[in-house]
C-alpha cells in the first residue's frame, strides 16, 4: 500500500512529449456534490438534473501543468454509507483524494473527517488529500460549517483546503490545478516541496500517518 | 442446526469436536482415499477434518451440504428478516439421532419448494404441497401436453415435460369452478380429467391423473381456504403521456405492430396470471413488451401481482405507518429523490417525487434490513413510469426479496457476488478483454452499478426497459 505511484507511469504523448497519469478519487457523504464537482472540472458544466451515483463513475481530464500534460483518471464514488466497504478498491493507489463535504450540513463535515482519517491510515504518505467544502454559493444563507473550523482541521492534518461551488464554478478548477501542481512537482523531484500550497500544510503531511 | 458435532468413544478415549456451519468453507465427498473409504472432508478456514466410515455416506453428505448452505444464507441475510421460522423450529426439535430422517425430509421439502417458487415466480411464503404427472389440454394447438402439476397452498402450476413448451400459473383465489369430466372435449378423448374454470371464464383441462380423486380433494381443500379478496380497480399509470419527446412515426408504427402481436397472443393464450406461457410468449418478450402492456406484464411475469392481490390495503397501511418518522433512512431517501431519473419530466414534478418518496419510505418500513439502498431509487422510478404506486411497491418488493435477494442489503453482497461471477464469465469467454481490463484493474470498479440498477443506468432507456421485460419474465437466473 506504500506505492502510490503504481498508476502514475509516464508514457510518450503528443503534447510536450510526455503524458503523466494520475489517479484521483472523490469521497464524501451522499449528496454533497462529488459528481457535480467532477463534471464541473471535466466538462465545465453544472447539470441541473443529475442522477445519484451508484457504485462509481469514471471520468478523465487532461490538463497542461508546468509545461507537462497530466491526465486525471477520476473515480467518482457513491456516497451512501453501505458502499463504504467498496471505497478501498477506488482509493487504492490513488495519487490524490478529494474529500468533499457540504458546507451547509455539519454531518457531512464529520463524515469528511472520518474519510480523511481512513485515507491517512490506508494510503501512502505522499497521497495528496484535499478537503473541499462544496456548495459555497449557498453559504450566505445556510452555512453550517465555519470556514475557520475546516481550515484548522486541514492545517492540522496537512490537507489542501478549499471552499468551492460546483454550481457557480467557484474555485473548482483552481483546486484541481493545485492538485496537478503538487503531483507533477512531486514526480519531477519526489523529495522537494515545490507544489503550490494553499494552506501551508506541507510540513505536517507526515503526521498522523501509520503506513 | 448451527453446528456440526462429532463424538467418539474409542477404547476408552473420548474425543469431541464441534464446528460451526458458518465457519465451514468447503465440503467434499471422497471415495478414493485409501485409508478412509467413503469419507467426507470438511474444510474450515483454518483446518480440515475427515469423517469416515459413515453408515449412510451419501445421505449424510447431502444433509451436511444443505445445512451448510442454509447457514451461509443466514449469514448473508443478517438476522431477523425472512427467516423460515417453522423450519428453524422444526430443526430445533430434531435432536435425537434416529430422527435424522425427519431432518432430511424437511430439508428436501424446503429445497423443492424453493425450486418451485423460483420456477413460477411465487411469493416466498408458498410451500409446495404435492406434484404429479398429468397432461394439459392446449386449446391453441389442440394438443395434450404432458408435464407436471404442482400444488401449493395458494397456487396450482403446470410445467411441460419438454422444457419451456408451456407454463401456467393459476392462483387458487381465481378458481371459480372445479369439476371432474370424463367425456370428450372438442372431439378429442380425455381420461380422468379435471376442468378448472377461473373467474375470468377461462378453462383449463388437466387429464391423465393417476389419482384424480386425491388431487380434487387437495385442490378443493386449498380453494376453500382462500380468503375472500376485495377487488381493486386497475389504476392507470399516472405518468402516461408526460413525455416531452413526441415519438417518431417509425417508433409509433413499431409500437402498434408490437401491440398487435400481443393482442393476438392474448386472444390465443389468455391474459393475466393464468395465461399460457409458451415459446411464442418468450419470443414476444424478447422483442420487447409494448409500452401500453408493459406495466401489466411486469406485474404478471414477476408474480408481484399475486403478492399484491393477497395483501389488499397493505401498501396504504405501510405508507400511513411510515410517514412522519424522520430517520437516517428517510434522510438518505430525501437526498436522492431529485436524483432519480432526473431528466424525466415525471420526476421534476411534485406528483412524481411524492410517489417515489412514498414507495421508497414504505419499502424501508416493510424491510428494515434493507432500508434504502442507492440504486433502489433509480429502479423504483422506472417502475413508477409504467405502473401505479402500489404496483411499483410490490414490484420493488419482488425485486428486493425474490428476484435479487441480498442485492440491496447493507453490504450489497448479492451484487458483489454476481459481479464476481460476471468477472469469471468474462475471463472464460472474452479472455482478451479480461486481460486488458485486468491490467487496468477496471472490471470490478465499473460493473457494480450495472447490476445494482439492473442495467438501467448504463444503457439508453429504451434498451434498459427491454432488459427489464426479460428480467421479469425469465427471473434473475
Amino acid at each position: 500500500m506504500s506505492n502510490s505511484r503504481r498508476n502514475s507511469g509516464t508514457r510518450p504523448g503528443a503534447a510536450g512529449g510526455r503524458i503523466q497519469q494520475a489517479k484521483l478519487v472523490l469521497l464524501g457523504d451522499q449528496g454533497v456534490g462529488k459528481s457535480s464537482l467532477a463534471l464541473r472540472f471535466v466538462r465545465g458544466q453544472f447539470p441541473e438534473h443529475s442522477e445519484a451515483t451508484v457504485g462509481a463513475a469514471f471520468l478523465t481530464q487532461t490538463i497542461l501543468v508546468q509545461g507537462q500534460s497530466l491526465k486525471f483518471d477520476i473515480w467518482d464514488t457513491a456516497g451512501q454509507e453501505r458502499y463504504h466497504s467498496l471505497a478501498p478498491m477506488y482509493y487504492r493507489g490513488a495519487q490524490a483524494a478529494v474529500v468533499v463535504y457540504d458546507i451547509n450540513n455539519a454531518n457531512t463535515f464529520n463524515r469528511a473527517i472520518s474519510w480523511v482519517r481512513e485515507l491517512r491510515q490506508q494510503t501512502a504518505v505522499n497521497t495528496v488529500i484535499v478537503l473541499a467544502g462544496n456548495k459555497a454559493d449557498l453559504a450566505s444563507e445556510h452555512r453550517a460549517v465555519p470556514t475557520e473550523d475546516a481550515r484548522v482541521f486541514a492545517e492540522e492534518t496537512g490537507l489542501i483546503f478549499a471552499e468551492c461551488s460546483a454550481k457557480s464554478g467557484l474555485a473548482v478548477n483552481e483546486m484541481f490545478m493545485m492538485i496537478a501542481h503538487k503531483i507533477v512537482g512531486k514526480h519531477a523531484s519526489p523529495n522537494s516541496s515545490q507544489g503550490v500550497q494553499l494552506t501551508g500544510g506541507e510540513e505536517a503531511s507526515s503526521s498522523g500517518c501509520k503506513c | 442446526m448451527n453446528h456440526l458435532c462429532f463424538y467418539s468413544l474409542l477404547m476408552g478415549k473420548e474425543s469431541k469436536m464441534i464446528l460451526r456451519w458458518a465457519d465451514i468453507t468447503k465440503l467434499e465427498q471422497d471415495n478414493n482415499m485409501f485409508l478412509l473409504p467413503d469419507s467426507i472432508k470438511v474444510s474450515t478456514r483454518d483446518a480440515s477434518h475427515y469423517f469416515s466410515m459413515l453408515l449412510h455416506s451419501n445421505e449424510t453428505f447431502s444433509i451436511m451440504e444443505q445445512l451448510a448452505n442454509l447457514a451461509m444464507k443466514q449469514l448473508m441475510q443478517e438476522p431477523g428478516f425472512q427467516e423460515d421460522k417453522s423450519l428453524v423450529a422444526k430443526l430445533k426439535s430434531v435432536k435425537k439421532r434416529r430422527r435424522i430422517s425427519i431432518l432430511r425430509r424437511d430439508l428436501d421439502a424446503k429445497a423443492r419448494s424453493e425450486k418451485f417458487r423460483l420456477a413460477f415466480q411465487l411469493p416466498v411464503t408458498e410451500k409446495l404441497d404435492s406434484d404429479m404427472e398429468c397432461t394439459l389440454w392446449a386449446p391453441y394447438n389442440k394438443q395434450h401436453i404432458g408435464g407436471r402439476l404442482y400444488i401449493s397452498n395458494n397456487f396450482m402450476c403446470f410445467a411441460s415435460k419438454v422444457a419451456d413448451l408451456v407454463k401456467v400459473t393459476i392462483p387458487l383465489r381465481d378458481v371459480s369452478v372445479l369439476e371432474k369430466i370424463d367425456n370428450s372435449v372438442s372431439g378429442s378423448l380425455i381420461n380422468k380429467a379435471i376442468l378448472v374454470t377461473t373467474k375470468s371464464k377461462v378453462n383449463f383441462t388437466f387429464s391423465e391423473f393417476r389419482n384424480r380423486d386425491l388431487v380434487l380433494e387437495k385442490l378443493s381443500d386449498f380453494i376453500s381456504m382462500q380468503p375472500i379478496i376485495r377487488r381493486y380497480p386497475a389504476l392507470l399509470s399516472m405518468f402516461a403521456g408526460t413525455e416531452n419527446v413526441e415519438p417518431s412515426a417509425a417508433d409509433r408504427a413499431r409500437e402498434a405492430a408490437k401491440q398487435h402481436m400481443w393482442d393476438l397472443n392474448f386472444a390465443e393464450f389468455g391474459r393475466g396470471v393464468s395465461m399460457y406461457r409458451t415459446p411464442e410468449t418468450h419470443q414476444l418478450v424478447i422483442r420487447g413488451i409494448p409500452d401500453c402492456y408493459r406495466g401489466e406484464m411486469w406485474l404478471v411475469f414477476s408474480g408481484a401481482v399475486n403478492e399484491m392481490a393477497t395483501h389488499p390495503g397493505y401498501y396504504a397501511d405501510a405508507v400511513r405507518q411510515s410517514q412522519g418518522h424522520p430517520s437516517a433512512v428517510t434522510e438518505e431517501i430525501e437526498k436522492d429523490l431529485y436524483r432519480s431519473l432526473p431528466e424525466h419530466p415525471a420526476f421534476q414534478s411534485d406528483h412524481g417525487i411524492g410517489a417515489l418518496r412514498r414507495v421508497l419510505t414504505a419499502y424501508a418500513w416493510r424491510n428494515p434490513t434493507i432500508g434504502y439502498c442507492q440504486a433502489m431509487n433509480i429502479v423504483a422510478s422506472v417502475l413508477l413510469l409504467y405502473v401505479s404506486e402500489e404496483e411499483a411497491f410490490w414490484l420493488l418488493t419482488a425485486i428486493c426479496e425474490r428476484l435479487l435477494p441480498d442485492y440491496y442489503n447493507t453490504k450489497v453482497v448479492g451484487a458483489l457476488i454476481d459481479q464476481g461471477v460476471f468477472q469469471d464469465l468474462v475471463y472464460e469467454h472474452l479472455p482478451a478483454l479480461y486481460n486488458k481490463l485486468d491490467v487496468l484493474g477496471l472490471l470490478n470498479m465499473i460493473s457494480l452499478s450495472w447490476f445494482l440498477t439492473i442495467f438501467i443506468s448504463v444503457m439508453p432507456f429504451s434498451c434498459a426497459v427491454n432488459i427489464l421485460d426479460y428480467f421479469f419474465y425469465g427471473g434473475a437466473r
